[in-house]
Order: C-alpha cells, then structure tokens, then sequence
C-alpha cells in the first residue's frame, strides 16, 4: 500500500474561534458577509527577463510588502475602532509627529498561518455608503515587512505530526 | 559538563505592565560619585548636556574634579557626542553606590550604562550586584590588577551585566568613558560593539602580552594603540558575553514594556480587559512581543525569534498575568537571549 501525502483525516477551520485577527492588540471582529481579511503581494517575488542571445537573468525583487484588506459590517464595533485608529494615524501624519504604532497581528491557531507587522499603515478607508440592507466597509492597510517569508508562517498546524 | 556557549543563555524575567515611566532611547551613561566630592547643589542626580553646563556645576563647587573631567573627556569624543549625562551621587560614610543607583531607578532616569567613581572593591561589588538584581542596565568596573580579575572582586566574576576594564589610572576611568561614548550611538540605527576608540587615555605601560593574557582570559578590557589612535577593547562581560548581547536585551524588555504599557492604557480606555487564557497570549503576542521583535529582526540585531506560550498557571491565574516566552538569537554570537515575560491585567479602571 502506498502512503499518501494528503493522509484522509478529518481537517477543521474556524474563523471565529480558531482566528485571532488583533490591531494594537484588540481583537477584531464582526466582519463582512464572506470576507474578513484577504492579502496580496504588492509585488512578484521574482521579475525575469530574456537577454538577447536567449540567456534569461532572474531577479529577486526582496520586496516584502504586504496588503491586508480588512473587511467589516458598518454596524461593527470594530469598523469604529479601526476608523479611530486611522484618524489618529491621520493626526499624527498632518502635525509631523511619529506615526504611532500600529501593530497588526493575525494568527489561525487551527491551520498555524501567521502574519505580523509592527508598523501597519492605512492606505484606503471606507466612505458612509448606505443602502437598503447593511452594507460592508474595506480597510486596506500596509504591512511593510510582513511578507518576508521568514516573518511569515504558513499552516498547516494541525497536520504537525504528519509533516 | 563542559560549559557551551550557545547553551548559557541570560534568562530575564520581566513584568510588563506599568513599571516604566515614558519612553526610552535606550541610550545614556550614568556616574556615580560621593557627596563629598559632588555634592550636585544637595540634589540626588543631576543631568548634563554640554561641556558649557559641566564647567559651570563645577565652578559653584557642585562637581568633584574626577567627575567634571570625566564629563568633559565624555563630552570631547568622536561623534555622536552624547546627548545627556547623568550624575548621581551617594553619601559616602553610610551608602554606597548602589544606593544612588536605586535612586536613579526610582526616578524613572533613562540610561542605559552606569559607573562609579569609586575603585573600592565594596563599593564595585554593590554597584555590580544592583544592576545584576537589575537586568535592565549594564555596570562598568575599573581595575589595576594586571594578574586578571583581583581576589577583592572574586565575588562577582559571574556577574552577567558588569564589565571590567583594566587602566593604571585610576582617575580616567575608560570604563565610564566607554560606557559615554557608546551609548550615544542608538541601538535601533547601530548594532554597535562595546569597545571604543578613546580620546585622552593616559597609555597602559604594563600591558604585556603576558598581562594581556591574564586580563583577556579574565574577560577584562584595555586600552592599547589602535593604529594612531587608542582603542578599548574588547567589552565582553565578567563571564565573556559580548556587552552588546546585553545591549540587544536591554532594548527588546524596554520596547517591550513600553508596548505593554500602551496595549494597557488602550484596553483601559476602551473599557476592556484581556482574558487569561491562550487567546490572551495571542493578544499579548500580536501587541507586545512579535512586534518588538520584529523590529529588532530589522535592525539585525538578532537574526531569529522563537515566540513560545507558557500553560497559564495557578500563580498567572492568580496574578491575573499572561505569560510569554521569548527567544532571541543574537546576531554575530549566534547565542540566545531568553525572556520569560508576564503581562500584567491592567488594574481597575
């Protein structure tokens, strides 16, 4: 019998309960419908390029920047938390003062991902839009250094045992 | 067992919440003289920027002769010149330096570096043992024993946070002037070494290799030329840690506690509180530790940290703290700093 590398175990997820997604250490909560937080890459990890004779050179971009994008209902405390936090970064910015700390922190202690930035910036916020239902708002924040992969950790945790 | 370097980590218990005044630059020396000779116009300390505020304390009589010179050589170095130094004093017939150094804990100075005037062997051994209680400064010691660490001081060879300095006058003081010089460089922005080209040092006309030997095995520095110039080296603490390993943990328990600090007045203002359990160590974490951490990883002072959770037990439970541990691989040395540090609840608002 041959051995499988994706062994047939039950394997779980839970955002609400698994998930700690924190700025300056509040834990944040009531997300959007589906969404709560999705990030990006700002750049390719590599750019590569052909030389005229064919010889192909590739270049590691070392850019570690990351994208979270934060999505919560507009009836959620922490859409107010996080918009509180953006006016003050916002205060700090216009009077020249030290942007104050914003630490983000995101862990799944089920599946083991792990992100961390100790300088988050906002790029985007939301405008009031309304409708006849509740309506979501978005948040993308900059985490300069959080995709270096040895910041980084990708799960799965809990197939420790069988990796 | 053969001792392993990479095995003698320094274990530093910290407790997080509210025990630091204000932020630090985790920068700045500190003398420590008597009253008798510096009388510093009655107060415990005082702090200077220039040499213009050290000539003046001295001319009112406030300033010993030792100290006014040591603050001036301090002053004349190769930039970054210091932005302040401090000087406490201590009654010399009933303290000893310890004292003016729990004085300066209590008023919440920034410093990071500390000396005495004082080459009494009792007086060294106090100062020593205070900052090894400590764990939050490093401690410089003056010697004239060319044989090594003198039998006077044998009770501190273990001391982590104290480093020796070797020098045949006594009245320079290399240890403070290299305390001075190097902790004008920010730690955040220099992964400096502990050792220092000196301006002004009267030459050693002892040191031999053979001295040198018996000094270095000792892990005590010296001056000697450097080219044309004289340069103290090599800052290794009485049990041989690079005093920059100090300097690295030094930074991270400051950093440390200042988040705490703010992640306390935060969940205070908001009427919240952080559970004693996992999901408040993963709160703990995500505020306090693995961003400090971070930032030390950018500056590359450490080239790994290992973020660990400790079973939350009866005594946390009882304490209302949350515990983390900490492990930081040392840049250069490759030898690790392990911190044990507790969050504590923030008290009723």
């Amino acid at each position: 019998m041959t051995t499988e590398f994706e062994a047939r175990t039950s394997q779980f997820y839970d955002l609400r309960n698994g998930n700690t997604i924190s700025l300056n250490g509040i834990k944040l909560g009531g997300f959007g419908e589906t969404a709560a937080v999705s990030y990006e890459f700002v750049n390719d990890r590599a750019e590569h390029m052909a030389g005229a004779d064919g010889i192909v050179v590739i270049s590691n971009t070392n850019d570690d920047r990351l994208v979270a994008t934060l999505t919560f209902m507009e009836t959620s405390k922490s859409y107010a938390y996080v918009y509180g936090l953006f006016v003050a970064q916002q205060a700090a910015i216009r009077a020249g003062q030290r942007i104050p700390t914003l630490a983000y922190y995101h862990e799944d202690r089920i599946n083991g991902d792990r992100v961390s930035a100790p300088d988050a910036v906002f790029i985007t916020v939301p405008g009031p839009t309304k409708e006849k239902t509740a309506g979501e708002r978005e948040f993308t924040i900059l985490l300069p250094y959080a995709g270096d992969p040895f910041r980084m950790q990708m799960g799965p945790r809990n197939l420790g045992g069988l990796l | 067992m053969a001792v392993r370097h990479d095995l003698r980590q320094i274990t530093i218990n910290v407790f997080l919440a509210g025990l630091f005044a204000g932020a630090s630059d985790v920068q700045g020396a500190a003398l420590i003289d008597t009253i008798a000779d510096s009388d510093l116009n009655g107060e415990d300390y005082a702090i200077y920027s220039n040499p213009t505020e050290v000539l003046a304390a001295f001319d009112a009589g406030y300033l010993g002769t030792v100290a006014k010179n040591l603050l001036i050589s301090a002053f004349a170095q190769d930039a970054p010149v210091p932005s302040r130094i401090i000087v406490a004093n201590y009654d010399g017939a009933t303290e000893d330096p310890s004292d003016a150094f729990a004085r300066m804990l209590d008023a919440g100075l920034d410093f990071v570096a500390v000396a005495c005037t004082s080459v009494t062997a009792s007086d060294q051994i106090a100062l020593s043992n205070a900052v090894e209680a400590d764990k939050d400064h490093v401690c410089g010691i003056l010697t004239s024993d060319t044989g090594g660490l003198p039998a006077g001081l044998s009770g501190i060879a273990e001391n982590e946070w104290t480093y020796a300095v070797y020098h045949e006058t006594a009245a320079e003081h290399p240890e403070f002037l290299l305390a001075s010089q190097r902790t004008a460089f920010n730690p955040e922005q220099n992964f400096y070494q502990w050792e220092g080209l000196i301006r002004g040092l009267t030459a050693n006309a002892n040191v031999t290799s053979t001295v040198a030997t018996a000094l270095e095995g000792a892990n005590i520095s010296y001056a000697a030329p450097f080219g044309t110039r004289t340069l103290v080296s090599e800052g290794r603490s009485l049990t041989g840690r690079p005093v920059e390993e100090l300097i690295t943990a030094i930074l991270f328990q400051r950093r440390a506690r200042e988040a705490a600090v703010a992640m306390k007045a935060d969940y205070v203002a908001l009427g919240q509180a952080i559970p004693v359990d996992t999901e408040g160590q993963v709160l703990v974490e995500g505020r306090v530790i693995r961003p400090t951490a971070d930032n030390l990883l950018s500056t590359g002072r450490v080239t790994a940290v290992s973020v660990s959770r400790p079973a939350i037990t009866s005594a946390d439970l009882t304490a209302l703290r949350v515990p983390a541990t900490v492990e930081l691989t040392v840049a250069r040395s490759g030898r690790k700093i392990t911190i044990n540090a507790y969050f504590k609840q923030p008290e009723a608002a």
